[in-house]
């Protein structure tokens, strides 16, 4: 114990001193100085941003483009790994075995592999912008990455917000009520129909009431850009691609796992009982699953949000990206790691609590 | 008993079970198969028409080995050729060797006979894999202590390591000379077993009923998993000049350095789990003997706790293998840094796919071959309870 102690003392008297002999600071106060340097995409809820921005406006930017590329990568890599983990149980030989190669191939080799291969040998290879390939409806892909159709604010936004706060209320408190009433008196009634449909009315009227609050645009093709709709860089594209791609994989199995772990007897049980097929995955199977599901899916999510930081691989400004450019840029390399080690812990214990919260909703409920 | 039925379905029948039972299954067989087809079709006749794979063979010594001079390479297959015939033993003594490695081992052979190439390789890589079958057969026969084994291949580590960088009468091959797959499996080897000590010492540690050891322990562990390995990386590559000045280390070393930390913080969490499944009877039994707190964990807990997690460590250890890769973004020429500077080099510039399909396939490989392994080791120890 002693001299587990003594070493950490002596390891740390090291760095100070190592510090002190490399000139190398150990105050924030460059956080506030001009950055002088750009970042290629982004900005923080529409604050542009310039080499004239500060350091702190540069972690902003670098933290915003981690969540938006986190976020939108756990909604869609849900929806990857729920598909080929329901595809993994087909009866259907073909679809079966496609998922296994699928989950197989990504398994068992390296993300950063993967990510380096779709952003120069997938990404990078398309077409240019005037040969764009038309995916679907207003969506175009090329070299300088995805195009699709975005909504923005239109004229009457302001006055459409209020509408969307109290839509939500109400919904919430038609479902509050109602699921009350149900577990009081034993009486079912369709409180989450009845809620979602209290919500689609009052935002329709509302829609309606301020007048086209929310315009679609569409990407244009131009002679030498796209205009218009939103813009996805192949950096941006290359780097969701891979997390999602990957993170599938590994999702699937957890719910194959997961809707394995329920016994058959379930399934017959509840078929037996007269539920219908639907009835029976949503009330019987699921539940159960979701209570395997939850945890290690919570642990993807983790992995996920963190292998966002391979973006240095393909030079998309994440979190880690820019700090690491702005230590090595201002010479304050130890203020940035702290940074990003107090940044990253912080994401995890958000995402951590996100999933605790869905876990307390699956759980099992003895009474 | 009489040996199960094997049901001999006409190919036929096995078509309407399993494509076509119902309308909607039918469907779906016909979509998914026209659009397996078509992308099938597309990449098929890219790799057999567009494809230039003369890079992979050209650049083959790279691949494996890096920047390792090439009149030392006898070094690497001295040390290829033992482990072969170590593997091989193994596998004869731990039971059946899955199908799909034998089919790749020969499917290896061949394509190494076929290569026509200067002599180390075109007969070296054969004669390695026929050790290697050759060894595995003497083990079914005959099979080894599984104590001598692991003492075998701990002395084959060692052996291996002093003899990549030990150079009589020269000053030695520096570790910036080790690369391409060589480098990979380095690294993903130190790591682990470095790990391994320091992840049993925190799982200890953090289940310690001293405040303070117990609270160091969960701060390390916590923040470790907390952060990404990219930053950890670049985190040892800036800390660790600063935290041992006066001793001049090199990148690799450092690199080793940052996945051992961040493999223990992993491990220990393994190994807690393990310790949490033995159950506190055996503890109190320890005790109640005359054992002291020592003596318990090292000899009654520890034990079985690390049995029940083997399967968790062999998982990791695949995915560290994997996680290698990363030391390609700071610098190091590993089987990706490698594939990296392939791509830059005016000869093969812009052959992408072709060099990053091609690491892919090696480290699809060796992943796929341990996890086929890992699985089969997980029913032996199932089945041994």
């Amino acid at each position: 114990m002693v001299v587990v102690l003594g070493v950490i003392v002596w390891l740390f008297s090291n760095l100070r001193r190592g510090l002190e002999q490399q000139n190398l600071s150990t105050s924030f106060d460059f956080l506030t100085a001009r950055a002088g340097f750009e970042v290629a995409e982004g900005s923080v809820f529409g604050r542009p941003y310039s080499s004239d921005s500060t350091y702190l406006e540069a972690f902003a930017l670098g933290l915003f483009n981690t969540v938006r590329v986190a976020v939108t990568g756990i909604i869609l890599a849900s929806l990857l790994g729920l598909l080929a983990g329901v595809a993994r149980l087909s009866s259907n030989w073909l679809v079966n075995r496609l998922a296994l190669g699928y989950v197989e191939a990504i398994r068992n080799t390296p993300l950063l592999v993967q990510l380096v291969f779709w952003y120069f040998a997938v990404v990078l290879q398309l077409p240019n912008i005037r040969q764009a390939i038309k995916l679907g409806p207003d969506v175009y892909i090329s070299q300088q990455g995805l195009a699709i159709p975005w909504p923005q604010p239109g004229p009457g936004f302001a006055s459409f917000v209020p509408w969307v706060m109290a839509a939500i209320v109400i919904a919430v408190g038609v479902w509050e009520v109602l699921s009350r009433r149900r577990r009081q008196t034993g009486v079912p009634n369709p409180a989450g129909w009845l809620a979602l449909l209290a919500l689609l009315v009052l935002l329709a009227a509302g829609y309606l009431a301020s007048g086209a609050p929310l315009e679609l645009s569409r990407p244009k093709l131009g002679a030498f850009r796209l205009s218009g709709g939103a813009e996805l860089t192949p950096e941006f594209t290359a780097l969701l691609t891979a997390l999602v791609v990957y993170t599938g994989a590994f999702i699937a199995e957890i719910v194959r796992g997961g809707i394995q772990a329920v016994q058959k007897g379930q399934w017959e049980a509840a078929r037996s009982l007269g539920l219908s097929y639907g009835q029976t995955l949503r009330l019987v199977v699921l539940p159960q699953a979701l209570r395997v599901i939850v945890p290690p899916l919570g642990n993807q999510y983790l992995n996920l949000t963190k292998n966002s930081s391979l973006a240095v691989a393909v030079g998309y400004p994440d979190l880690f990206n820019v700090a690491n450019t702005a230590g090595n840029q201002s010479g304050n390399n130890v203020q940035a790691m702290a940074l990003i080690l107090a940044i990253y812990l912080g994401l995890s214990l958000m995402v951590a609590t996100g999933v605790n919260l869905l876990n307390r909703g699956a759980r099992l409920r003895s009474r | 008993m009489s040996a199960p039925v094997v049901a001999r379905t006409r190919p036929l029948a096995w078509l309407r079970d399993n494509l076509f039972s119902s309308p909607l299954n039918a469907l779906l067989t016909i979509a998914v198969g026209a659009v397996v087809v078509i992308v099938a079709r597309a990449i098929l006749g890219w790799a057999f028409t567009e494809a230039r794979w003369a890079v992979v063979p050209a650049n083959f010594r790279l691949l494996m080995a890096g920047p390792y001079p090439q009149d030392q390479a006898w070094r690497l297959w001295t040390i290829v050729l033992a482990f072969s015939a170590l593997s091989g033993l193994q596998w004869g003594t731990a039971g059946r060797m899955p199908r799909a490695i034998a089919v790749l081992l020969a499917l290896g052979a061949g394509l190494a006979l076929l290569t026509q190439r200067p002599w180390p390789s075109s007969y070296l890589l054969p004669l390695a894999i026929l050790l290697l079958t050759g060894a595995y057969q003497a083990g079914r026969r005959r099979p080894l202590p599984t104590r001598t084994l692991a003492i075998a291949s701990a002395v084959a580590v060692i052996v291996s390591i002093v003899l990549l960088g030990i150079d009589l009468g020269r000053g030695g091959i520096p570790t910036g000379l080790w690369g391409g797959l060589l480098l990979t499996m380095l690294l993903a080897l130190s790591a682990i077993v470095l790990s391994f000590p320091l992840g049993v010492l925190l799982a200890i540690g953090r289940t310690s009923r001293l405040p303070l050891v117990s609270a160091m322990s969960i701060a390390f562990i916590e923040i470790v998993r907390g952060v990404p390995l990219v930053a950890v990386l670049f985190m040892a590559q800036l800390f660790v000049p600063l935290f041992l000045p006066g001793v001049s280390i090199d990148k690799v070393v450092r690199a080793v350095i940052g996945m051992t930390l961040f493999a223990s913080a992993y491990l220990a969490e393994n190994v807690r789990g393990g310790l949490q499944a033995v159950g506190q009877g055996q503890g109190e039994a320890a005790r109640a003997l005359g054992l002291n707190g020592t003596h318990t964990m090292l000899l009654i807990v520890l034990p079985q706790a690390l049995r029940a997690v083997i399967p968790a460590i062999v998982g990791q250890f695949i995915a560290l293998f994997k996680d290698t890769s990363l030391v390609a973004i700071i610098g190091l020429t590993d089987l990706l840094g490698v594939a990296n500077s392939i791509t830059a080099n005016p000869a093969w510039l812009g052959l992408y796919r072709e060099t990053y399909i091609a690491i892919a396939a090696i480290y699809f490989v060796f992943s796929y071959a341990m996890s086929l392994a890992s699985r089969s080791l997980e029913r032996r120890l199932a089945s041994s309870r």
